[in-house]
């Protein structure tokens, strides 16, 4: 399954995650907390990378070439003598900002449309749907190679690829909440009130109808980071020698049969900020519902 | 339709009344499916004309730098000097007969380029797919509720599988079963052995996913009052969860297998990249490379058109092996 295929996965996984995990929480929390320590370490490091890396992530070293973990380079360095630990330090920044910024185009792109189908008139109903039915009939890692193709190789068109290639499935979510809001008493209720139709779905559809896609975007990021690493794996996203976790990877399978470390550190970064966002994103599930209920 | 037998006089009607539903159920999910396809195409013929400029250049490869005459002759051979509406009406035309165009780069037909490459990329899937439902079924059935222990371990693995990226699995595969141990090749396409890594690789994260809904339904099945009549005429308990409770618990998973193809298309692009293997996947990464517009556009067609055909079998399956089921 492809990163990007597995945004899915991860919303399928984590429903029944959820319905499994479901009044255990106090089992989950040292996980929880772990999940959270990691993710605010890996904030850190997107935010002030200068103040955690001992080196510079471009500074090359001929005398460090492919050198193994040692007191001084904890994680080794890569095939031009970089220091790895500064390098992941400094990928932290652009995997997240893929991450959010990935997440924030598809949960805008599929809010408008999701409203759209849900609120709008019947013919404009019809046609968005057709279309959403086009690209969930699509994978979303193809929809994005589409989106590279006519864009071009660049970290901005790889974000804006995984964001677009997400709108569909965000899209149906929104709608399914809409239909589902729409119909409550308390809509009903300030429709009888006589209050516009544009005040009701800003101050009561729209809220009640975003509560759920929390999780799901929280969730998501998490997806978005791997489907943006696989892209640049493909070679079709970040380039090198950009600090991109996805990218050192890349170059790192170059060297994987001498020195293993390239490429299974930047593997273990990904996978575990994945489980955190995803930890995290069920937490936040648990507490929301629990609100509600 | 297995509560017939009993209402013998009124069978033919029950049959023939179900048999109608089933027709009608086709009919909508292959219209539906025409629907999605037709758009799909117009979408591909918009980005082909409307988005990218002049076709002609394109079609003649980046690094072209062709006469007036050529071009005309490009425009005339390919119909771009025909009004759109007869160049999108013959290229319906053209995708109903299978004709996905030309490819820039490779000097072939799309269909033919993808006809080369769809068996390596079968076999990767198909014993993908299976290794992903055989696990999710053993594990699934061994651990539906058997205490929070193994819950939670399972979970846990599960949650790993799911949330890493497929290539980090390929990855971890490839350090281990062909770096240390040398057990399998680490690339290519030769014989069984060079399919079992890739094979798992895309099969993990999908029976990560599958294990989990399986044992959620299975736990609910098991929690029938016809397991506890089952139990109480002494059956052993593997019995019970494979004859009664798997029985029940694997209809939900049907509802997985458009998630499931979806993933299998999607990960055979990383992962005949990682392992170096012929297949679709590798034919598309290699257009995107190139911007082989007609080749990526083929391919996406193609994965639409999968799509549609499975969900109506699927649909159709489902709503033969469920008549309760109604479908919109």
């Amino acid at each position: 399954m492809s990163a990007a295929e597995s945004a899915e996965g991860l919303r399928v996984a984590s429903r029944t995650f959820g319905r499994v995990a479901r009044g255990r929480s106090a089992l989950l929390s040292p996980g929880l907390a772990l999940a959270s320590l990691y993710l605010l370490l890996v904030v850190l490091a997107a935010l002030a990378p200068g103040l955690l890396a001992p080196h510079d992530p471009l500074e090359v070293n001929a005398e460090l070439t492919l050198a193994p973990p040692s007191l001084a380079h904890p994680f080794g360095a890569d095939e031009s003598g970089r220091d790895l630990l500064s390098r992941m330090i400094y990928g932290a920044g652009p995997s997240l900002l893929m991450g959010v910024g990935a997440t924030a185009i598809g949960v805008v792109g599929g809010t408008l449309l999701g409203l759209l189908a849900g609120l709008g008139p019947r013919a404009i109903e019809v046609v968005v749907m057709r279309f959403l039915d086009i690209g969930l009939a699509i994978p979303e890692l193809l929809l994005a190679l589409v989106v590279i193709t006519f864009g071009g190789r660049s970290t901005f068109f790889a974000l804006l690829a995984v964001g677009i290639a997400s709108i569909p499935s965000y899209a149906r979510l929104i709608r399914a909440q809409v239909l589902a809001v729409k119909n409550t008493g308390y809509v009903e209720a300030a429709t009888a009130l006589g209050e516009g139709r544009l005040t009701v779905v800003v101050r009561h559809v729209l809220p009640n109808a975003l509560k759920p896609l929390i999780v799901f975007a929280t969730i998501g990021v998490g997806a978005a980071i791997a489907a943006g690493a696989s892209l640049s794996f493909l070679g079709l996203g970040s380039q090198p020698p950009s600090p991109e976790w996805g990218a050192i990877l890349a170059t790192g399978r170059n060297y994987i049969s001498t020195s293993g470390t390239l490429v299974l550190i930047p593997a273990v970064a990904i996978t575990l900020t994945v489980i955190s966002v995803t930890v995290v994103g069920r937490a936040i599930g648990r507490w929301t519902e629990g609100r509600r209920s | 339709m297995t509560a017939v037998a009993s209402s013998a006089p009124f069978a033919f009607i029950r049959h023939r009344l179900a048999r109608h539903r089933l027709v009608r159920v086709i009919g909508v999910r292959l219209l539906t499916g025409v629907v999605v396809l037709w758009g799909a195409a117009t979408l591909a013929f918009l980005a082909m004309h409307g988005v990218k400029g002049d076709p002609a250049l394109a079609a003649l490869g980046p690094d072209a730098n062709p006469t007036p005459e050529v071009l005309r002759q490009i425009r005339l051979e390919y119909g771009l000097d025909q009004p759109w509406y007869v160049q999108y009406l013959t290229y319906l035309g053209r995708l109903a007969h299978g004709d996905l165009g030309q490819s820039y780069v490779l000097r072939t037909s799309v269909a033919t380029a993808i006809g080369q490459q769809i068996g390596q990329t079968v076999q990767l899937a198909l014993s993908a797919a299976i290794i992903a439902v055989v696990l999710a079924v053993v594990v699934g059935t061994l651990t539906a509720k058997r205490g929070p222990v193994i819950r939670s371990a399972t979970s846990g693995i599960a949650l790993v599988f799911a949330s890493m990226p497929s290539f980090a699995v390929g990855l971890a595969l490839l350090v281990a079963f062909s770096f240390t141990l040398h057990w399998f090749p680490v690339s290519g396409n030769q014989g069984l052995a060079s399919l079992v890594l890739p094979s798992f690789a895309m099969a993990l994260p999908i029976a990560a996913v599958l294990t989990q809904i399986l044992r959620a339904s299975l736990e609910d099945v098991l929690e029938q009052p016809f397991i506890l009549t089952a139990r109480t005429r002494g059956m052993r308990d593997a019995a019970v969860r494979v004859r009664h409770g798997l029985r029940h618990a694997l209809i939900p998973l049907v509802t997985m297998t458009g998630f499931v193809v979806g993933g299998l298309l999607g990960g055979a692009v990383i992962t005949e990249t990682l392992f170096v293997r012929q297949g679709i996947g590798r034919l598309l990464i290699n257009a995107v490379q190139a911007k082989d517009v007609p080749i990526v556009l083929g391919v996406v067609l193609f994965a639409a058109l999968v799509h549609v055909v499975v969900n109506l079998i699927v649909d159709i399956v489902y709503t033969a092996i469920d008549p309760r089921i109604e479908t919109a």
